[in-house]
């Protein structure tokens, strides 16, 4: 009679490693499947009828083409003169709701001067990896009419199938600020980019090159945030965007009073007075204005007084003084707390600051109360 | 510039790919911890490195 040999305890072992690969193999095409998918789906664009181009990020950046961060550009063009704006989405993919509403915009567009710039997935690469070991859904479904529209959610940072390693530290060009190694991936911090640099950084320098040869006046990149980050609901603007229409502080400046950018903005109706660069709006101007002011009301009390009206008079010069007093006494409140935010809240560094103790101490008697600091 | 961190980039990809192939190697043919744990740890790492290899994550 033949008996059957048990294996060897060997060969077992050979089989259980096997088994062991195999699992592996089955494990890495189920994860390796919904990567994949999120990696390569298309989403759909629906247009309103005034598309009159599509450009791509590459046309303003050579070597760009071909890569992951190569994007399209949907130009509305009215064809009417006017002002030209950029509105740019998803320079970090995880912020859904800012490509969505560069689509919504494309397909509800009725643009009647100038031209509009729409670019719906500003990093592209980053849009193609998800933020899966943060437990992040890979795509959002939107109901609408004719269906559900499935929606990619990416990563803050570029794919680092596209650009990796990381260095220990990113350095921003030109400033050299130090910043966190990852950020060398994140499209907001590699402005205004290289063209020869990082595939971010050179995305980056294609959107400013995009800027410049297009002459954007108006460029909005939208962006989310968490309800605890300092910045949520917040417009972010170089100061230069913001109402202060002025060139460079001089001396000139303050005893001339010439600036070609008052001008401009006067032009426009911009100032509360009259302003052109021949005049300015010159020291000796502005002194005479305060004198000649004084004076009046001076010549008017006293012409009061010589009438026999001297409660008058008196009323007269204490309603100004009452008046004037009460509105710098605003001024004065509105610039505290100005600075008290400032110092306060660090909200010129964008991170928390521990006060120093004689600040909190006179902050301590003051009727509002700064935030808790850890 | 874009040339040397594209050949970076390669080189990352030929490193990931000799690092799985060593973890794959040492799954069937190791002399130091041979226990049945490490069988799967093996197995298991294995699993990024190939993924990489492969461009898909």
């Amino acid at each position: 009679m033949e008996t059957k040999k048990a294996p060897e305890r060997g060969t077992l072992r050979l089989y259980l490693k096997i088994f062991f690969f195999v699992v592996a193999l089955v494990l890495a095409f189920f994860g390796g499947k919904e990567f994949y998918e999120l990696r390569h789906y298309k989403e759909t664009v629906v247009s309103a009828p005034g598309l009159t181009e599509v450009k791509m990020l590459s046309d303003y950046l050579d070597n760009l083409k071909g890569t992951w961060m190569d994007t399209p550009i949907f130009v509305y063009d009215s064809g009417v003169s006017g002002g030209s704006v950029l509105y740019m989405a998803n320079v970090h993919p995880y912020e859904p709701a800012t490509s969505l509403s560069a689509y919504i915009m494309m397909e509800n567009i009725k643009v009647t001067k100038g031209k509009i710039f729409v670019i719906p997935q500003g990093n592209r690469s980053a849009s193609t990896t998800g933020m899966l070991a943060n437990a992040y859904p890979k795509f959002f479904t939107i109901e609408t009419e004719f269906g559900g529209k499935k929606y990619r959610i990416g990563d803050r940072g570029t794919n680092p199938l596209d650009q990796w390693p990381d260095p220990f530290t990113y350095v921003n060009y030109p400033s050299k600020q130090n910043l966190a190694y990852q950020d060398i991936r994140n499209m907001n911090r590699t402005y205004p980019g290289r063209k020869d640099g990082t595939l971010t950084e050179r995305a980056s320098y294609a959107i400013m090159e995009l800027i410049r040869q297009e002459k954007i006046d108006l460029s909005i990149d939208a962006h989310e945030a968490s309800l605890m980050y300092p910045v949520v609901g917040t417009y972010v603007a170089h100061e230069r965007s913001f109402d202060r229409v002025v060139g460079t502080m001089t001396e000139e400046l303050f005893t001339e009073g010439k600036d070609e950018f008052l001008a401009t903005a006067a032009e426009h109706g911009l100032t509360y007075v009259p302003y052109n660069l021949e005049f300015g709006s010159p020291l000796w101007y502005r002194c005479g204005r305060h004198l000649t002011g004084a004076l009046e009301i001076q010549n008017t009390a006293a012409n009061l007084i010589k009438n026999g009206q001297k409660d008058t008079a008196i009323e007269l010069l204490t309603t100004y003084a009452y008046n004037n007093a009460e509105k710098w006494h605003k001024e004065w409140l509105a610039l505290g707390d100005d600075l008290l935010g400032t110092y306060m809240w660090g909200n010129k560094d964008m991170k928390l600051q521990k006060p120093n103790a004689w600040w909190s101490d006179i902050m301590s008697k003051a009727p509002i109360k700064p935030l808790e600091t850890k | 510039m874009v040339v040397i961190e594209q050949i970076i980039h390669v080189i990352y990809i030929v490193i990931a790919g000799i690092i799985g192939f060593f973890l794959m190697r040492n799954l069937f043919k190791r002399t130091g911890r041979t226990g049945i744990v490490y069988d799967i740890v093996y197995a298991y790492c294995f699993i990024p490195f190939l993924l990489r290899v492969l461009g898909i994550k």
